[in-house]
C-alpha cells in the first residue's frame, strides 16, 4: 500500500442474501483529500462506510484504513464518523452526549467539548436535551462527535441531510477547511453539486459497483462537451448537423438543438449551417458538469440528483 | 485492557443513571418492599391472623361463651368471663386456657417473637432481600433488555463502535454496570427498609426470650455478614437472567422483543413448571436443568419460596445456573462481535 493512501479496497464486496450491495469495489483514498463517494440512493456508498469502519461484515474481499487490517482498534481511534442520521442517546443533552463518547474514546477536556460545540454551532444549545434537537441541529452535533479526538480521517455520510440552505453552505465550507493537509474526508452524497464544489476526488457508484473513480477535474473534463444552439430553421438544421461526422448526436431540448460535439469546432458547424442558408440566431457552449459525467456513466434513469 | 473496560463500565453507569427506567424499577422495588414490610408490623400488632378459641362452659340453664385469642392469655392472664363459672367450671376453663395455650400459642407467639425479629434492625435487611428477589429478578430483566435493545433502537451502537471501542469491550461494560446497578438497587432497598426498621422500633415492645439474639451484639455482626452473603446469592441468581435477556436483545435487536420473550419465559417457568411436574413424572427431569429450580436450590430455605429439601445439592444447583450464564454468555458475547450493525430504526 502507498504511503500516502489511508484507505485501499481491493474486491470489497457485501450481500445480502440475493441482493448485492457492494460488488467488487477496489477504491483508493489519498491522504489529505476530500474524496467523495458519489451514487443515487441505494448504490451501496452507507454499507460501503460501514464495512470500513467495522460495523458491518464483508461477504469478500479486504481492505485497509492506514494501512491497518479491517477492524483494527488503534486504527479506528483515528477516524471519525457520522453514519446515516447522527445517532445519540435523546434523553442526555447535546454536551453530555459528547462527553459520553468522549470518555468510552479515553476522555478528553470540558474545553474540547465547548470548542467543538462552538465550532459546528451549538454552543447555545448544547444543555438541551437531544431528542429536541431539529434534525439540522443533529447533524451539527454529529459533526461535532465525528471530530471528536482530532481524527486524521472523516466518514462523512450526507452530512448536510436536513440542513437549510445556509447550513448546507456552513457545513461545506467547514468540510472543505477539514479535508486539508494531513486530515482526510470521506463524504458521501447523492448531491452531485455538493460532490463537485466539496471534494478533490470521487468514487462513483451505482447499483453496488463502481464505475469511475478520480479526480473530479478529470472527469469533468471526460464528459461530452456540447453546445446549444438556435436557428432560423431548426427542422432543417438537425438534418444539416447530423449528417455532420465530428457530431456525435443533435437533440431538441426546451427550443434549442442540444449538439454533442465539441466546442471547439462550433465555427465549422455555423458554416455548414449557412451554407444551407439556415442561419445561427443564438449559439453557447454548455459548461461541462460532473452531473454530465455522472449521467454519461450511470444513464439518465438514476436517481442522483443536481 | 482492564483499565478500558472499567471506564467503559463507568461511562455505562453515567448514562443509566440518566434514564428514567431505572428510577421507576428501582421505586416499584421499595414500594413493594415497604409494602411488605408495613403489612407485617400491621400483622405483628393487630394480632389480626392469630389462632383464637371459643367455648361454652356451665349446664344447659347456665352457659358462659367465653372466646380468646393468645393475646388474651399471654402472661397468665385469663379471660374475664372465666370469673363467672363455678369452681367447676373454672376448673374446666382453665384446663381449656392450658391445652390452648401449649398447642396452639407456643407455635404462634414463636411465629410473632420471628416477626417482631424480622421488623427489626439487621434481620429486616434479610427479610427485604428475601421478600425483593423474585420481583428483582423481573426488574432487572426489564432494565438488562432494555439497556441492550434501545441501543439497537436508537442507532447509538454504531456511534460508539465506529471509533474502535471494542465490541466484546463495550459488552462487557455493559455487563459490569448493569450487575453493579443491580447491587446498588437492592441496597438502595435494604436501607429504606432500615430506616423503616427504626420508626417502627419506636413502637416495637420490648423483646421477649425468642428475640434475645437481636440485642446480642457478635450475632449483629453474624446477621450483617449474612446478608453480604444473601446479597451474593441474589445477585448470583440474576446472572443468567440477564444474560438471557441481553442474548435475546442482540438476537432481535429489539428492547421490547428481548423484555417480553424473557419475561415469558421467566413466568412460564415459575407457573407451569411445578405443575407439569405434578402431572408428568418424567417432566422432573427436565425440571432438575431449568434456572428456576436450581435458583430454588441456591437461595435455599433462607428465602421465600427457597428449596427445603435436605436432598437437594448447592454445588449442583450452583454449577447449573454457571452452566447457564457461560453459555449464554459466549453465545452472546459471540453473536454481538460477527453481527452486522444496523443503523437507527427511530424507535
Amino acid at each position: 500500500m502507498a504511503e500516502n493512501l489511508v484507505i485501499e479496497t481491493t474486491s470489497l464486496t457485501k450481500r445480502y442474501g440475493k441482493i448485492v450491495a457492494v460488488d467488487g469495489l477496489s477504491m483508493e483514498v489519498p491522504r489529505g483529500h476530500v474524496f467523495g463517494l458519489l451514487g443515487p440512493n441505494g448504490s451501496g456508498k452507507t454499507t460501503t462506510m460501514s464495512m470500513l469502519l467495522g460495523l458491518v461484515r464483508p461477504t469478500a474481499g479486504s481492505f485497509s484504513l492506514f494501512g491497518a487490517p479491517p477492524h483494527h482498534e488503534g486504527a479506528l481511534h483515528r477516524v471519525g464518523a457520522i453514519i446515516e442520521t447522527p445517532a445519540f442517546y435523546p434523553y442526555l443533552s447535546g454536551r453530555q452526549n459528547l462527553a459520553y463518547f468522549q470518555g468510552i474514546l479515553g476522555g478528553g477536556t470540558r474545553a474540547e467539548l465547548d470548542d467543538l460545540l462552538e465550532q459546528v454551532g451549538l454552543a447555545d444549545r448544547g444543555n438541551d436535551r437531544f431528542h429536541t434537537y431539529s434534525l439540522g441541529m443533529k447533524q451539527r452535533l454529529g459533526l461535532a462527535y465525528a471530530l471528536l479526538g482530532d481524527p486524521e480521517l472523516l466518514f462523512l455520510d450526507e452530512p448536510t441531510n436536513g440542513m437549510d440552505p445556509a447550513g448546507m453552505a456552513e457545513v461545506r465550507e467547514l468540510i472543505r477547511s477539514l479535508g486539508t493537509d494531513e486530515r482526510t474526508v470521506l463524504l458521501s452524497s447523492h448531491l452531485l453539486h455538493e460532490v463537485e464544489e466539496v471534494c478533490d476526488s470521487v468514487a462513483i457508484l451505482s447499483k453496488g459497483k463502481l464505475i469511475a473513480q478520480g479526480k473530479v477535474a478529470d472527469l469533468v473534463r471526460q464528459s461530452r462537451e456540447q453546445i446549444r444552439v438556435r436557428t432560423t430553421d431548426d427542422d432543417a438544421a438537425v438534418g444539416i448537423i447530423a449528417a455532420l461526422d465530428w457530431v456525435e448526436s443533435v437533440t431538441t431540448e426546451a427550443g434549442a438543438l442540444m449538439v454533442v460535439a465539441p466546442t471547439a469546432r462550433s465555427g465549422e458547424l455555423t458554416a455548414a449551417l449557412s451554407e444551407s442558408a439556415v442561419y445561427v440566431t443564438e449559439m453557447t457552449p454548455v459548461q461541462a458538469s460532473l452531473e454530465e459525467y455522472f449521467l454519461d456513466v450511470t444513464g439518465e434513469d438514476e436517481g442522483a440528483s443536481a | 485492557m482492564i483499565a478500558h473496560i472499567l471506564r467503559l463500565t463507568g461511562w455505562e453507569w453515567y448514562k443509566l443513571q440518566r434514564r428514567w427506567m431505572p428510577l421507576v424499577l428501582l421505586a416499584i422495588m421499595i414500594l413493594v418492599n415497604q409494602i411488605g414490610f408495613w403489612g407485617l408490623y400491621i400483622g405483628y400488632r393487630t394480632e389480626a391472623f392469630g389462632p383464637s378459641f371459643h367455648t361454652s362452659i356451665g349446664n344447659d340453664d347456665e352457659k358462659v361463651d367465653i372466646s380468646f385469642n393468645c393475646a388474651d392469655i399471654r402472661g397468665g392472664s385469663i379471660p374475664p368471663e372465666v370469673a363467672q363459672l363455678d369452681e367447676q367450671g373454672r376448673k374446666q376453663a382453665l384446663e381449656q386456657i392450658d391445652v390452648f395455650r401449649t398447642d396452639s400459642c407456643a407455635g404462634y407467639e414463636g411465629n410473632r417473637e420471628a416477626m417482631r425479629t424480622g421488623l427489626t434492625l439487621p434481620y429486616s435487611l434479610g427479610f427485604s432481600l428475601g421478600f425483593s428477589y423474585l420481583l428483582w429478578i423481573m426488574l432487572i430483566i426489564i432494565l438488562a433488555g432494555s439497556a441492550m435493545g434501545v441501543e439497537y433502537g436508537w442507532g447509538t451502537l454504531r456511534m460508539a463502535l465506529s471509533k474502535g471501542t471494542g465490541r466484546w469491550q463495550l459488552f462487557a461494560g455493559k455487563i459490569l454496570a448493569l450487575v453493579l446497578m443491580g447491587a446498588a438497587g437492592l441496597v438502595i432497598v435494604a436501607a429504606t427498609v432500615s430506616i423503616s426498621s427504626l420508626l417502627a422500633a419506636l413502637t416495637l415492645p420490648a423483646p421477649g426470650d425468642g428475640a434475645a439474639l437481636a440485642d446480642a451484639g457478635e450475632d449483629r455482626l453474624e446477621v450483617a455478614l449474612t446478608f453480604v452473603r444473601l446479597l451474593g446469592k441474589v445477585l448470583y441468581v440474576f446472572l443468567p437472567y440477564m444474560m438471557l435477556a441481553l442474548f435475546c436483545a442482540v438476537l432481535t435487536s429489539s428492547a421490547a422483543t428481548a423484555i417480553a420473550v424473557t419475561l415469558t419465559y421467566r413466568v412460564v417457568e415459575w407457573a407451569f413448571v411445578p405443575i407439569l411436574v405434578n402431572f408428568f413424572d418424567w417432566f422432573q427431569n427436565i425440571a432438575d436443568y431449568l434456572p428456576g429450580t436450581n435458583v430454588s436450590v441456591w437461595l435455599g430455605p433462607e428465602f421465600p419460596l427457597g428449596n427445603t429439601s435436605e436432598e437437594a445439592s448447592v454445588l449442583r444447583a450452583f454449577l447449573v445456573l454457571t452452566a447457564y450464564l457461560v453459555i449464554l454468555g459466549a453465545a452472546t458475547f459471540a453473536l454481538f462481535q460477527r453481527r452486522d450493525i444496523a443503523g437507527a430504526r427511530g424507535a
